[in-house]
């Protein structure tokens, strides 16, 4: 529990964002999940875990390789006409993608949704400037004008429901009729984005890959607005973590495979755009004979580097940002995202993300809400084992707090040389599968699966670090001293 | 232009055309010579195009290199497609100096026409083949799986920044 924060008072925010957001989110999570089960049921199970495998290896190679992949893609975008600018921080990246801006004299930028310029707050850093943003991504849109933050990894406004929305636009544009129905509210919508994309100087999107050897990013879609701001745009700016490159075109292709499944359910999401530097098509409007087309990607470190060098945060840059994690998440479905705060990712894999690119105090009021029930982990296309992420979180947060926060009742009466860390009962839940095999007979991993090959084992949580071990846990059948492991692992 | 690749198999083309349906494409499937009229027959109102990059007339009505006016008044446009991966419903559109990036995305419907030689099995063929294409210097691409959609609104609806719909003509293949 945040120190700063009251258990009633973190009660009550709870409660107050039930009652506003939790119908929409509920109905949206749950509908996703459906979805989900159905679209890797198409699949089927056997090739799904081929899959996930697959992607999982590509990504563990790509960040191992990560250092050579970011020359390598430096080299091939300044091939294809385009510049590469790698960022440390977000000021490093707001600074350039202004500076671009300013040598454009550009006075709007239009944008297809990208989570990673809301991490670095790019939109803030363009107005404060003078130039204009216009979200085209619908969910974006919608946070945009309700100058709200997005609340869940692939829909920013989840917890937005239609009649919300329709009373947002009526309210802000005063349309002659009002608008009422999806198609309505799609429909006005369009146009009103039609006319911000004709308008823009730049268009800036993210990227959800960007393959080193080609110099190609990909683009995830549904609505086509990606592509529509390139097309309609002189001059693009992509900007991304470092953590997106692949080594070459054919890593994508289990990507593509996958990202529409686990993310909304579809086989496949309705664009992949690959795009390689500035594209070769004509701009609309047609016929401006001074149309140069350019391009600059902008990779952000922002943290990851960092992340890289953590052994237990290192698996977060693996993430996919499909958001399957939020939605199979029991309390996520409940409360949603703006309930599990985080700056800019909330829920499921989220805490990684808020530890490496943020800060444990981002990270670790939204780790209050993981019971550790482990919902998340086959959910996840990339086998990101985040029960894991959220009990070392939780960790780091309890041992970096305030050692005098709280008094011993008698001095001297401590058990043992105990820090701050994990408390019991949570270190159980998050660990439950590292038991000794009979006692968790009931568990996942077989008891007859031999402790090396068993990715819960103790050989990957190793328990050697025991000096941190309180006593044997209360819950413990065997009656000897709990081997439950302190949250350092051995990799 | 096929570079002496064998032909689909017309399993091939059918389950192409099965799993477009699922992904919310129509097709229609024709040979080489009846293609034009094919074509023809799938669009809708005012409609722009783009060369095709293989020997298959474009239907007389359809404004070819359409100028913005054109391309704003457009109910339909016809662009070629690549590729097509059987196992997904997936087309691919090159977008190019020829405008096919537009015209396939901004007006209403979209109507891509693909050689039954470009239809691949599977996304793992289909990518061998983007390779290929690739490091021949046409590097972009846009894989699409349906008409432009979003729930953002509260509900599931069709046509958002891109065409609300889809029709695929494959052209040397009889149904």
């Amino acid at each position: 529990m945040s120190s700063e924060e009251s258990r009633a008072g973190k009660a009550a925010r709870i409660r107050a964002i039930l009652d506003a957001e939790g119908e929409a989110v509920a109905a949206n999570a749950r509908h996703l999940n459906d979805r989900r089960y159905e679209a890797i049921d198409e699949l089927g199970a056997e090739r799904y875990e081929e899959l996930r495998e697959t992607v999982r290896g590509i990504k563990e190679d790509a960040i191992d390789r990560l250092p050579e992949l970011l020359a390598t893609v430096e080299a091939a975008v300044e091939d294809n006409g385009g510049e590469v600018y790698v960022a440390d921080d977000a000021a490093d990246a707001t600074d350039y993608i202004e500076s671009v801006c300013a040598g454009l004299d550009a006075e709007s930028v239009v944008k297809s949704k990208s989570m990673t310029t809301e991490e670095i707050g790019v939109n803030e850093a363009l107005e404060e400037a003078g130039v204009a943003v216009h979200e085209t991504d619908l969910g974006e849109l919608v946070i945009q004008l309700a100058d709200e933050t997005p609340s869940h990894l692939i829909g920013p406004g989840f917890h937005k429901s239609r009649e919300e929305i329709a009373r947002l636009f009526n309210e802000r544009f005063d349309p002659e009729e009002p608008l009422e129905t999806a198609d309505e509210l799609t429909a006005f919508a369009r146009d009103y984005l039609a006319d911000r994309i004709d308008e823009a100087d730049v268009g800036m999107t993210g990227a959800n890959f960007v393959v080193a050897e080609t110099g190609t990013i990909a683009l995830v879609t549904n609505e086509g607005n990606a592509r529509k701001v390139i097309e309609s745009t002189n001059h693009h700016v992509a900007v991304t973590g470092i953590e997106k490159l692949l080594p070459t075109l054919e890593s994508l292709r289990p990507f593509v495979e996958l990202i529409g499944r686990t993310a909304t359910g579809q086989s496949a999401a309705i664009y992949n755009t690959l795009v390689s530097g500035p594209v070769n098509s004509p701009p609309v409007p047609f016929g401006d004979p001074d149309a140069e087309r350019t391009f600059h990607l902008v990779l952000i470190d922002n943290g990851r580097r960092a992340m890289r060098e953590d052994p237990d945060l290192r698996e977060t840059l693996y993430c996919i940002r499909c958001g399957a994690c939020n939605n199979s998440c029991a309390n996520f479905q409940s409360v949603g995202g703006h309930a599990f705060g985080g700056e800019t990712y909330t829920g499921g894999i989220g805490t990684g993300w808020e530890a490496g690119v943020h800060d444990l105090e981002s990270a670790g009021g939204m780790n209050d809400f993981c019971t550790g029930c482990s919902r998340c982990e086959p959910a996840c296309p990339v086998k990101i084992d985040i029960p894991w992420l959220n009990t070392v979180v939780r960790d780091r947060v309890n041992r970096g707090a305030d050692p005098g926060e709280f008094d011993f009742l008698v001095e001297g009466l401590v058990p043992d040389d105990e820090h701050g860390g994990i408390d019991r009962q949570k270190r159980f839940f998050g660990n439950f599968p590292t038991l000794p095999s009979r006692e968790r007979s009931w568990s996942r991993c077989s008891a007859s699966t031999p402790a090396v090959t068993c990715r819960h084992s103790a050989a990957r949580r190793s328990s050697s670090g025991s000096r941190h071990a309180g006593p044997s846990h209360p819950g413990s059948r065997s009656g000897r001293p709990s081997s439950i492991p302190t949250p350092t692992r051995t990799t | 232009m096929s570079s002496g690749r064998s032909a689909p198999t017309t399993d091939e083309v059918a389950r192409y055309a099965e799993r477009a349906a699922a992904a919310g494409i129509e097709t229609t499937r024709t040979p080489r010579e009846e293609a034009t009229a094919a074509i023809g027959a799938a669009c809708r109102g005012e409609t722009v195009a783009t060369v095709l990059p293989f020997d298959v007339d474009l239907p007389a009505g359809a404004t070819v290199d359409p100028t913005t006016a054109h391309l704003e008044a457009a109910d339909t446009g016809v662009t070629a497609g690549t590729l097509a991966v059987a196992e997904y419903g997936t087309v691919v559109v090159t977008p190019t100096t020829r405008k096919e990036g537009s015209v396939s995305l901004l007006p209403e419907r979209h109507v891509a026409v693909v050689r039954a030689s470009d239809v691949v099995a599977d996304m793992l063929a289909g990518f061998d083949r983007l390779g290929e294409a690739f490091a021949a210097g046409r590097n972009d691409a846009v894989l699409v799986t349906g008409p432009s959609a979003t729930a953002d609104m509260g509900e599931l609806v069709e046509g958002v920044h891109g065409p609300a719909e889809m029709h695929v003509v494959i052209v040397g293949s009889e149904p």
